[in-house]
């Protein structure tokens, strides 16, 4: 077992350093693929994909952007250019006129004070940015703060609801009060001072509202004036802004367009610096010519001076000579070119510097595709034509080591868990992770794999933000290899682990018995078994039919919530509602006809088909349950019958095979006692034991007799030859038969009987009735009594009865009578066998009569009731014959 | 007078029959299974076999039908079997009659004489018109005169006009209005259980066993008749 241990540690080792190793490998393909590139207003990542790289570097969607963006910067770095250079040169102290820039790019030509700042005043002032100071001042001191402007040139009064301030048309440093013109006409209209006042304000506000706010505090009313903080002087020295100008308005005018020259200087110079490095005639593989033409005044820009001056049809005719060239005019929205540049961003970055650009602008540029330039189109391309040239080592080299790492992983799979005991047998055995449910396993493996997937976008973003390779800085990529290594490693103890536990459960089958389901499964099996074995119906039926119940008005609750929101969801909830209830249809519809299979074999075992078996096997718990207790009974039916059936047949037997047995030796002795008899023993008291020897005997032999046809007849062994039956006739028979037998007794024997009277019967079993009878009559009827026989037909039964009065009193009552080995007298002495009324009762009940005894004191009445049969056709045919 | 072979494995029934029949002079042997009939019957000559149904080694059904094979003597079935079906299955093989355990003497004597009388007369009556036989019983109408098994019976008027017709109609049942209104001529009403009373008096003189009548029978509910001998 340690041995086993330690082959799979180093197996399990060597798997994870690979992973780290190829992970590294991984890590560093992509690193390389990075490559980030730096345009004028920002920086871009590119992607190379070392899967995609059969190209041609010119040829790929990454030349095209870096063409595109390049060609834009190109515009941007051209209209910068005009507006720092002048005469082709930046000078530092070059007066910028500040009004007239504002004009240019955008602002109103309002201003009539020009102002003129030093170039490189403005553009390092431009990198601190405009802050501004606010001032607050009364209204008074606001409205003469450049000097006094209350003179009547400056005023139109109409009358005291209308005062106009003109503008500022006079306005004198010294202050000497109103202007007495003015104050005549406003004492001439009513006009107070207020009001002039006031209508000063409104006209700063209206002409230029920016910088200055009219607080409308009461305590504390005044004027809050928003100023520029001067980083440097204008060119002429002058300190404040103030200075050069003699009321708020122009104030304001010329404010705004400083802050708009200082805000835009700076950038348009970085524009300018940055392009000029980029896209000087050395630092650069992109060749342009930019030409514009505004009021006949033509300008060309270009970064080959071999290109200056040159005709536009020239210069056509040499930029299209090259693969990846653009020839746009904008005029005309012209566009010739090899390659796939977007003219659209070109246009658009025109757009923006539309001061510079006019609508006749016509643009030539190519990329020399020999790159003899170190920029950005030779860095992306020599990264990617490395890849290019690594990509086949680079995946040779990642599949050996990938089919390696495999080779690992399939034996720690095959291999964990197990080992050779000492016995020489296979074991297995457990690790801790092992002993938690598998669910559980896969939920913390569920949130492992989102935080590793999770890490891998973090490092892909490090790896295109921080780790990226630039021109600038080739080197960087190398520093984050060591992460991927890491994440190859966690990635794949993570994935060992969770193999190998699974492995280990399913080679020691603990895979579904180690899971919370298995648990899960146990608990409902229980309760399903407990609900269907419950004897309470609330359970096994009003259970499962509430929640069925609640199943399908929660369903369709929800798909009608549902239609609103979503429907798509409806649709599903819909066709899960319709697919469970229509499952529930098929088990109500099993049941039934397992139900009625149950109901069959029931009726069949009710037939006498006792050895009939349901077969329960696919049936549900409660009609399996059913059918087994049906089966029983079934079984319990049959067993009983059989017994009952091998009891009577054997107590048959028996008294046959005894009878049998009995009337052998019985015979001897009624020969040899007939023998003594015969050989003249004739003195008493020897002749008279003979006869009762004799006798006896005799009697013996009816008993024997007896009780064979009894046993026959109650085991049920015994054939009927059921024929039409005259009754009055097979009566008059019996008379005749025991006519001497009642004469010997002095018993007179009454026949009644109105009519003939047909029973369906046998002739011998009915005469052996009668026989019995009569034979009891002669025994125990007291003499010179009458005995009766008489026939009544009623209601299609024919009824035959016997009585007569006995010689001695009963001790029993007549249900008693009929039982077996049963006499009148309990003691037996008189001749008979005791078996003559159950005889008699059990053949009449064979033939479908009905037999009762009744004793009425000294009365015994014997009736039989068979139903009738028609009188026979042939009756008419023995009436012809006589 | 004969030979009569008496088998059963009872020793004592053989020697009681035997004393039984020696009364009646005739010559008597003994087997006591049915190998030992077969081999005494091969080597005497015997008239009448006795034998019993359930014996060792050969039982009596197999030695009939071994015997019956070659011999037409009567033969008689003693069995304590008292079963309808074993008297029918022994009757069918060839015995000539069957009598039941346990016998009285006398019974067994007088159809042993029976048998006997049947065999030996067999054929040697005249054939005429009037006269009626079957079996044993014989009626000559022109002398009126009774014989069963060659004994002369005496019957009173009414009862020979009640056998005669019954002989004179053998096999048809006759039921006791019509025995009566062709006896004696008028309706039989009221006539109750005269007929009935007559025939048990026949049967009580031509039957061996009137209990178990051979010629004259009783068919419960119907009537009376005489069997056609077959």
């Amino acid at each position: 077992m340690k041995k086993a241990r330690w082959t799979n540690l180093a197996g399990g080792l060597a798997c994870l350093f690979l992973a780290a190793i190829i992970a590294a490998l991984v890590g560093s393909l992509i690193i390389n693929s990075f490559i980030r590139v730096s345009y004028l207003d920002e920086d871009k990542t590119y992607f190379l994909d070392p899967m995609r790289s059969s190209r041609d570097f010119a040829d790929t969607e990454i030349f095209d952007d870096l063409f595109s963006r390049n060609a834009e910067d190109v515009v941007s770095y051209v209209a910068a250019k005009r507006i720092i250079e002048s005469q082709g040169l930046y000078l530092p102290k070059r007066q910028f006129h500040i009004n007239q820039y504002a004009v240019e790019t955008g602002l109103p030509d309002d201003c009539d004070i020009d102002v003129t700042f030093f170039l490189d005043d403005l553009v390092k002032w431009g990198r601190f940015g405009a802050d501004f100071s606010e001032v607050r001042m009364s209204l008074n001191d606001f409205l003469t703060y450049f000097g006094n402007i209350y003179f009547l040139d400056n005023f139109q009064i109409d009358g005291s609801d209308s005062v106009t301030f003109l503008g500022f048309r006079r306005v004198d440093r010294a202050f000497n009060g109103i202007d007495p013109g003015l104050q005549n006409r406003m004492m001439k209209n009513g006009v107070g001072f207020a009001t002039i006042q006031k209508a000063v304000l409104n006209y700063i506000l209206t002409e230029c509202p920016d910088y200055i706010t009219v607080l409308d505090s009461e305590e504390d009313p005044g004027i809050l004036v928003t100023v520029l903080d001067m980083r440097c002087t204008t060119a002429l020295g002058k300190r404040s802004l103030t200075q050069v100008c003699d009321n708020w308005v122009d104030f304001a005018k010329l404010q705004r367009n400083l802050e708009k020259c200082v805000s835009e200087l700076y950038e348009i110079h970085r524009i300018y610096t940055n392009g000029k490095h980029h896209f000087s005639e050395d630092n650069s593989n992109l060749i342009y010519v930019i030409r514009t033409e505004n009021d006949g005044e033509v300008l060309f820009d270009t970064n080959e001076p071999d290109y200056d001056g040159v005709s536009e049809e020239g210069l056509t005719e040499v930029f299209s000579e090259n693969l990846q060239s653009l020839i746009y005019y904008r005029q005309t929205y012209e566009y010739n070119g090899l390659s796939d540049v977007d003219v659209s961003n070109l246009d658009h970055q025109m757009r923006v510097w539309s001061s510079v650009y006019p609508a006749d602008t016509k643009v030539w540029m190519y990329v020399d595709l020999d790159m003899q330039a170190d920029d950005s189109f030779r860095a992306v391309s020599d990264q990617y034509n490395a890849i290019r040239a690594q990509i086949k080592y680079y995946l040779v080299g990642l599949l050996i080591l990938v089919m390696l790492w495999f080779l690992f992983f399939v034996y720690l799979i095959f291999e964990t868990g197990r080992y050779v005991s000492d016995d020489g047998e296979i074991r297995y055995y457990k690790m801790p992770l092992d002993h938690l449910f598998i669910e559980t396993v896969l939920v913390i493996y569920f949130f492992a794999i989102r935080g590793m997937f999770h890490l891998h976008q973090v490092l892909r973003e490090a790896t295109e933000t921080i780790y990226v390779s630039s021109i600038d800085n080739p080197a960087d990529g190398t520093t984050c290899y060591q992460y991927y290594a890491l994440y190859g490693f966690g990635t794949c103890l993570l994935l060992l682990m969770f193999t190998m536990t699974l492995s280990r459960r399913i080679k020691s089958h603990t895979l579904w018995s180690g899971s919370f389901l298995y648990i899960l499964d146990k608990l409902f099996r229980r309760i399903y078994r407990r609900i269907y074995t419950s004897r309470s119906t609330g359970l096994s039926i009003i259970l499962p039919y509430n929640l069925f119940l609640f199943f399908n008005i929660g369903a369709v609750i929800s798909v009608i919530q549902l239609w609103f929101n979503n429907r798509y969801w409806a649709v599903v909830v819909a066709i899960i509602i319709v697919l469970v209830d229509a499952l529930i249809g098929v088990v109500l519809v099993r049941s039934h006809a397992e139900r009625k299979e149950i109901v069959d074999g029931i009726r069949r075992i009710r037939g006498g088909e006792v050895d009939y078996k349901i077969s329960g096997e696919l049936m549900n718990p409660e009609n399996a349950l059913l059918a087994e207790a049906v089966n029983n009974i079934g079984e319990g039916i049959e067993s009983a019958v059989n017994t009952s059936m091998r009891d009577e047949k054997m107590k048959s037997d028996l008294i046959t095979n005894v009878s049998h047995d009995l009337k052998t030796p019985l015979t001897s002795i009624i020969n040899y006692v007939d023998l003594l008899q015969r050989s003249g023993m004739e003195q008493e008291p020897q002749a008279g034991y003979l006869q009762i020897l004799a006798d006896k005997s005799a009697r013996l032999k009816l008993l024997l007799d007896d009780l064979l046809e009894a046993s026959k007849i109650s085991s049920g062994n015994i054939e009927l030859n059921l024929v039409h039956l005259n009754l009055t006739e097979l009566i008059r028979q019996c008379a005749g038969e025991f006519e001497e037998n009642l004469a010997k007794k002095d018993l007179t024997l009454v026949v009644t009987h109105l009519d003939t009277a047909y029973i369906r019967g046998d002739g011998r079993r009915t005469w052996r009735i009668m026989d019995n009878l009569l034979q009891n009559v002669c025994k125990y009827a007291m003499s010179g009594t009458r005995v009766y026989i008489t026939v009544h037909k009623e209601n299609g039964k024919v009824e035959l009865s016997v009585k007569n009065v006995a010689d001695k009193p009963f001790t029993l009552q007549g249900k008693e009578l009929t039982e077996r080995f049963i006499r009148g007298d309990e003691s037996r002495s008189t001749e008979g066998s005791g078996l003559g009324l159950f005889i008699a009762r059990s053949l009449t009940q064979l033939q479908g009569g009905e037999f009762t005894v009744s004793v009425d004191g000294d009365l015994f009445k014997v009736t039989m009731v068979f139903p009738e049969e028609p009188e026979p056709a042939s009756e008419p045919e023995t009436e012809e014959k006589q | 007078m004969a030979t009569i072979l008496v088998c059963d494995d009872d020793h004592e029934i053989v020697d009681a029959i035997e004393i039984y029949l020696s009364q009646e002079n005739h010559r008597i042997l003994k087997a006591y299974d049915g190998e030992e009939a077969l081999e005494i019957l091969a080597k005497e000559d015997v008239q009448l076999l006795l034998i019993d149904l359930m014996m060792p080694k050969l039982d009596g059904i197999h030695t009939i039908m071994k015997l019956r094979e070659k011999s037409s003597i009567p033969i008689l079935i003693l069995s304590a079997k008292s079963e309808d079906t074993d008297k029918i299955l022994g009757l069918n093989i060839g015995a000539d009659d069957y009598i039941t355990k346990p016998f009285h003497p006398l019974e067994l004597v007088a159809r042993v004489k029976s048998a006997l009388r049947r065999y030996t007369s067999l054929g040697s009556l005249k054939d005429d018109d009037s006269i009626y036989k079957t079996g044993g019983l014989v009626i000559n109408d022109d002398s009126k005169q009774v014989t069963v098994d060659g004994d002369p019976i005496k019957l009173t008027p009414i009862e020979y006009s009640i056998l005669l017709l019954l002989m004179k109609n053998q096999g048809i049942v006759f039921s006791t209005d019509e025995i009566y209104e062709k006896i004696w001529n008028e309706s039989a009403f009221g006539a109750e259980n005269t007929v009935a009373v007559h025939i048990r008096h026949i049967r009580e003189k031509i039957e061996i066993n009137p209990k178990e009548p051979k010629y004259l029978k009783v068919v419960w509910g119907v009537g009376y008749k005489i069997d056609q001998e077959n």
